[in-house]
C-alpha cells in the first residue's frame, strides 16, 4: 500500500463553516436550521514545476507540446496532479448538540511524479547520460471511485468532534507499487542496461501488451458501474475547539482508508537487469533476414503480467488551522495542509481574510503557498438568499482565465439549502 | 439587480469559457546513443554460419582447424556382391547317386556356404505294391561333422502308383562343403520285404540358395560407385589476392567387412574453380586406385578400416586446389579381386558391407597474400531516417596472427556503392603477437570514430546493403610463412552510434 494525498475541495472551504460539506467535519449553522441539503464540485490542476501552458504553444485549436520549453524549469522531482470531485449530495440533520450526516461523492484524481532525468531523457535523448546511471523512477497514481458516507458531529461545550464513516466502490485505478528503473548508457559503444524493480497495478485503466501496444482507458472515470465491486472503507475525523467566542481552532484528518481493487485487477511487473549490447553479426551471416535493432530493443524489457487483487490507501489529508472573528463582519484565518505525493512531502499554508459585504454576500481573499508556487492569490464568495446559500472559490484567481497557463488552477463551487 | 450579483454572474461566465483543444507532441529533438553490433567473429563462427550442410569443422587438441567438405557416403552390401539366387525347380534325382547342379556363377568357386533360410521339399513316386523306406542324403551338406540325411516312408495304399510329398524342410545352418562347386545326392529305397529298389521318381524342390556365410573365390567384378560433387565454399567470398593452402587432401575412409580384396579405381576426379575452369586430378596414386583393407579368414565379422589420402605427395591436388576450387567431382568404381587370382580365397557374410566416406580435407594451414574477402548484408536503417547527423563508434581488436584491413561500403538496392563508411576508406588492424603455443596476444583495442554528416547522411539513409571487405595479409614479421588458423583467432568488433535529431 502506498500513501498519497492531496487536498480536496480547496483550502477556502475550511474558512466557510456556514456551508455544510462532507469534508467540513463540523459545519456551523444557525439554531433554526433543522435540515440541510448541499452539493459541491471541485477541480484542481497542480504542478510543482511548470504548467501545460509553459511547455506548449497554441496555433488555432491545436496545442503543440514541446518538451524543450520547460527544461529550465525542472526540479529534482517533478509532479503534476489533477483532481475532480463531486460531492453530489450531502444531507445534515440537526439535533441539539448532535448533527447527523450522510451523502455521496464521486472522486477522480491523477498524479504523476518523475525525476528531471526522465524528462531530460525524453526531451534530449540518452547521449547526455553516456557513462552514467540515471534513475528514471516514474510514478503514477490514478483513481476514480464512489463514496457513500454517514457521520456525525457532536458538540461538547467548547469542543466539537466529528467523524464520517465511508463505504467506497472503486471505478478504476492505476497504482505504482514499486518504481525503480535505472538506465545506464555505457561509454564503450553505448550499450544499455536497465535495472528495474517496477510494478504497476491497475484495475480497468491500463492494458499493456508491448512497449508500442499500450492502451489507457480513461473513459471509465465518472459514474460508471457503481457499487459492483472494488470495495473499500474510510473514515474522517475532526474537531473544532472554540478558544473563545471569536476564535476557533480546527483540525481534521480525512480519508483514512483503503480500497481493495479486485475487479479486473492486473499487475505488470518488471524486475531484473536487462542488457542490450547490440546484435551479434554472426546471427545474420548467410540468412535473408535483416538485422532488426528495434526488435532487439523491444525484447529488452520483460514485463510480467499477472491477475492480482490489491489494496490502495485512499488519499489522506491533514488540516489544522484557526479562524478569528475580528468584528464588523471581518474574520481572519490560517491553516496548514499536510500532504504527501509519492516520495515528496508538500505542505500548503494559507491565510484568508473574509468580509461580510452585505447580509447576503461575503467575500474572501486568500494567499496560499502550495506545491512550490508562491503566486496563489485566491478569491471566494458566498451568497445567501433565504434558505439558499451558494459558494465559489479559487486559490489562484489568475488561473481562472488561463487554467493551463498557471501551475495552480483550482475552482470549487457549491451550494446548500437549509430547512 | 445589484452590482455584486452582476459581478458574480460575469465571473461564472468567464469561468465557463474554456475552449476545446487538440493536443499534439512536437518532434523530439535530442541525441540518442545506442549499441548496434557486438561480435567476436572467429573462423569457426563464419564457417558454421555459412550453413553449408556438407561442412564439418574439426578442431584438434592444439586448437588447429581443419575443414571437411563431405561427399555422399557410398555403401554396398553382400546381397549386391553375392545375391541369393532363386531356384524354385524340382530337380530329379535320377540315380541312387547323382550330382546336382549347383548354380555358382562362372569363374567363382564356393568352398563353404552356410544356408540361411533355404527350404527343401521332396517328392517320391513308387509303383511298388509295398511300403517303401527311403533314406536320402546330401554328402556335401554337413553340420557339426554330420552329413545331412533324412528318412522317408512311402505308405502303399493299394493303388498301382503311390505318390509322396514331404513337408517343407528348413536347412538353415547346414553348410555346403565342396570342391569345384560339386554337390551331389544319393538315396536308398528298401521295400517292406527288404529288397533294395530304385523308385520311379525322386525329386527335390529348393526355393533359393541363400547363405549367411560363403567362403571361396568370388572372381573379379566391378561395381560403379555413385559419382558425386563435393561443394567447397572456402573461396566463395574471395575477391582478390592469394590464399594458399599447404596441405589439401582428397580423403577416403573405408569400412570393409568383406573378406576379399577390393580396390577402388578412379575414372576421373575433376576440380572446378570459382571461375568455372576444370582440372583433372593426376598422379600415380590416382592411376593405381586405392586398395581397401579386408579382414582375413580368421577375422570373420570384423571390420577393416582404410584411411587414404590423395595429397601433395601423390597427386597434383595442391596446385589445383589453390586455383580457387569450388567443387570436386569424383567418378570411381569398386573392383573385387582385381588380380583375379583364384588362389585368393575370401569370404562374405550376410552382414558384410563396405562403406566409403569421401571428403575434401582442408587443414587451415595457409599463407595469405593480400587476400581480399567480401560479404554483403541486407540492412534496413529506416528506423533512423529522421536523423540530421550521427557518429559511429567502432572498437576493433585483431586476434589473428596477420593484419586485417576493413572497408565498409554502403550500397543501394542494385549493389551500387553509395559511399564508403570509414574515414580514409578503411581501418587497419595490426596483427596480434603470435605466441609459441600458437595463441595470439592481441594489441590494445582500436577505437575509430566515424562522423556522419552532410552527403554521408543521405548515403546512410539510402543504404540497403552493406559490403564488408576484409583484406588479410601476413604480418611483416613472417611475410612468407604459413600459419595454422586456430579456433581462438578472430576479430572482436563492436559498433555503437550516436544519432542527432536536433534541428528537425
Amino acid at each position: 500500500m502506498s500513501l498519497y494525498s492531496f487536498a480536496q475541495e480547496g483550502i477556502a472551504y475550511h474558512f466557510y463553516p456556514e456551508i455544510p460539506q462532507q469534508n467540513i467535519i463540523n459545519s456551523i449553522v444557525d439554531s433554526a436550521t433543522k435540515f440541510s441539503v448541499s452539493g459541491m464540485g471541485y477541480t484542481h490542476l497542480l504542478s510543482n514545476t511548470f504548467s501545460l501552458g509553459e511547455t506548449s504553444t497554441v496555433s488555432g485549436n491545436e496545442r503543440l507540446i514541446d518538451l524543450d520549453l520547460a527544461k529550465d524549469k525542472l526540479k529534482d522531482i517533478n509532479m503534476q496532479e489533477f483532481s475532480a470531485e463531486l460531492n453530489v449530495l450531502h444531507l445534515e440533520y440537526y439535533l441539539k448538540n448532535l448533527v447527523l450526516k450522510a451523502g455521496y461523492n464521486q472522486k477522480n484524481l491523477a498524479q504523476v511524479s518523475y525525476p528531471k532525468e526522465l524528462y531530460q531523457l525524453m526531451a534530449d535523448g540518452n547521449a547526455q547520460f553516456i557513462g552514467q546511471t540515471v534513475s528514471l523512477n516514474p510514478t503514477a497514481e490514478i483513481s476514480s471511485y464512489h463514496e457513500l458516507y454517514g457521520g456525525f458531529s457532536w458538540q461538547m461545550g467548547k469542543l466539537r468532534v466529528g467523524a464520517n464513516l465511508k463505504f467506497i466502490s472503486g471505478i478504476a485505478n492505476l497504482h505504482t507499487e514499486r518504481n525503480a528503473i535505472a538506465l545506464t548508457t555505457s561509454d564503450e559503444i553505448y550499450q544499455l542496461e536497465f535495472v528495474t524493480d517496477y510494478e504497476v497495478q491497475t484495475s480497468g485503466i491500463l492494458d499493456y501488451n508491448s512497449y508500442d501496444d499500450v492502451l489507457l482507458e480513461f473513459n471509465r472515470a465518472g459514474f460508471n458501474s457503481p457499487f459492483i465491486g472494488n470495495y473499500g472503507y474510510g473514515i474522517d475525523l475532526g474537531l473544532d475547539y472554540f478558544i473563545s467566542k471569536e476564535t476557533r481552532l480546527f483540525a481534521s484528518v480525512q480519508n483514512i482508508g483503503s480500497i481493495k481493487w479486485d475487479l479486473r485487477g492486473t499487475s505488470y511487473k518488471s524486475n531484473g537487469t536487462f542488457n542490450y549490447n547490440g546484435i551479434d553479426i554472426i546471427d545474420y551471416i548467410g540468412i535473408v533476414d535483416e538485422p532488426s535493432f528495434r526488435d532487439s530493443l523491444e525484447a529488452l524489457l520483460q514485463v510480467e503480467e499477472t491477475d492480482l487483487d490489491y489494496n490502495v490507501a485512499t488519499p489522506v489529508s491533514l488540516i489544522a488551522g484557526f479562524q478569528h472573528d475580528l468584528g464588523n463582519g471581518l474574520d481572519f484565518g490560517a491553516l496548514i495542509n499536510a500532504r504527501r505525493i509519492s516520495d515528496v512531502l508538500d505542505n500548503a499554508v494559507a491565510v484568508n481574510l473574509r468580509k461580510e459585504i452585505k447580509p447576503w454576500l461575503t467575500l474572501g481573499a486568500s494567499y496560499t503557498n502550495r506545491f512550490g508556487t508562491y503566486d496563489n492569490i485566491g478569491l471566494s464568495a458566498m451568497v445567501e438568499y433565504r434558505i439558499f446559500r451558494a459558494f465559489i472559490s479559487t486559490e489562484n484567481v489568475l488561473s481562472v482565465y488561463d487554467p493551463l497557463g498557471k501551475r495552480n488552477f483550482s475552482v470549487s463551487a457549491g451550494g446548500s439549502i437549509r430547512l | 439587480m445589484s452590482k455584486s450579483f452582476i459581478l458574480l454572474i460575469v465571473i461564472l461566465v468567464c469561468f465557463s469559457c474554456v475552449p476545446e483543444e487538440k493536443y499534439k507532441l512536437a518532434d523530439i529533438d535530442g541525441e540518442f546513443a545506442i549499441a548496434l553490433v557486438d561480435s567476436d567473429i572467429t573462423i569457426v563462427d563464419l564457417a558454421e554460419a555459412s550453413e553449408q550442410e556438407n561442412l564439418e569443422i574439426r578442431v584438434d587438441e592444439e586448437d588447429r582447424i581443419t575443414l571437411f567438405y563431405k561427399g555422399d557416403v557410398v555403401e554396398q552390401v553382400s546381397t549386391q556382391i553375392f545375391p541369393p539366387f532363386p531356384y524354385g525347380l524340382y530337380t530329379d534325382i535320377t540315380e541312387n547317386f547323382s550330382p546336382i547342379d549347383f548354380p555358382v556363377p562362372e569363374g567363382r568357386t564356393v568352398d563353404i556356404a552356410v544356408f540361411d533360410g533355404t527350404k527343401l521339399v521332396f517328392e517320391f513316386e513308387s509303383s511298388f505294391l509295398q511300403d517303401v523306406n527311403v533314406s536320402l542324403e546330401f554328402p556335401e551338406i554337413k553340420k557339426d561333422g554330420e552329413t545331412w540325411k533324412m528318412d522317408f516312408f512311402i505308405d502303399y495304399q493299394g493303388e498301382p502308383n503311390t505318390f509322396y510329398r514331404s513337408d517343407t524342410i528348413d536347412i538353415t545352418d547346414w553348410a555346403i562343403n565342396t570342391e569345384d562347386n560339386f554337390l551331389s545326392s544319393n538315396y536308398t529305397a528298401i521295400l517292406e520285404d527288404g529288397t533294395s529298389v530304385t523308385l520311379d521318381r525322386v525329386a527335390f524342390w529348393l526355393d533359393f540358395f541363400d547363405f549367411d556365410y560363403v567362403q571361396g573365390f568370388f572372381g573379379g567384378s566391378s561395381a560403379p560407385l555413385v559419382g558425386d560433387v563435393i561443394t567447397i565454399d572456402v573461396f566463395n567470398k574471395w575477391l582478390s589476392g592469394g590464399l594458399t593452402f599447404d596441405d589439401p587432401k582428397f580423403n577416403f575412409q573405408v569400412e570393409n567387412s568383406f573378406g576379399f580384396p577390393v580396390r577402388m579405381l578412379v575414372n576421373e576426379i575433376v576440380i572446378t574453380t570459382i571461375s568455372g575452369n576444370q582440372f583433372q586430378l593426376e598422379g600415380e596414386a590416382v592411376d593405381e586406385g586405392v586398395a581397401f583393407n579386408f579382414p582375413s579368414l580368421d577375422e570373420v565379422g570384423e571390420i577393416a578400416l582404410t584411411d587414404f589420402n590423395y595429397d601433395n605427395s601423390n597427386t597434383n591436388i595442391g596446385e589445383l586446389f589453390n586455383e580457387k576450387a569450388a567443387s570436386v567431382f569424383y567418378d570411381v568404381i569398386g573392383v573385387a579381386n582385381s588380380e583375379s587370382d583364384p588362389m585368393v580365397i575370401g569370404f562374405l557374410t550376410d552382414d558384410s558391407y563396405y562403406k566409403i566416406k569421401v571428403a575434401v580435407e582442408l587443414p587451415l594451414l595457409c599463407k595469405l597474400n593480400d587476400l581480399k574477402l567480401t560479404d554483403t548484408f541486407d540492412i534496413d536503417l529506416t528506423e533512423f531516417d529522421d536523423f540530421k547527423s550521427a557518429e559511429f563508434k567502432m572498437i576493433t581488436q585483431n586476434s589473428f596472427p596477420f593484419n586485417v584491413e576493413l572497408e565498409i561500403d554502403m550500397l543501394d538496392d542494385n549493389g551500387n556503392t553509395l559511399a564508403k563508411l570509414l574515414p580514409d576508406g578503411s581501418v587497419f588492424l595490426t596483427s596480434g603477437n603470435l605466441r609459441a603455443d600458437g595463441g595470439v596476444d592481441p594489441l590494445d583495442p582500436l577505437t575509430t570514430l566515424v562522423p556522419i554528416e552532410d552527403d554521408l547522411v543521405d548515403a546512410v539513409k539510402n543504404t540497403k546493403k552493406i559490403a564488408v571487405i576484409s583484406t588479410f595479409s601476413n604480418s611483416e614479421i613472417a611475410p612468407d610463412e604459413s600459419f595454422w588458423i586456430r579456433s581462438s583467432y578472430g576479430i572482436d568488433f563492436k559498433l555503437g552510434i550516436k544519432v542527432n535529431n536536433e534541428g528537425n
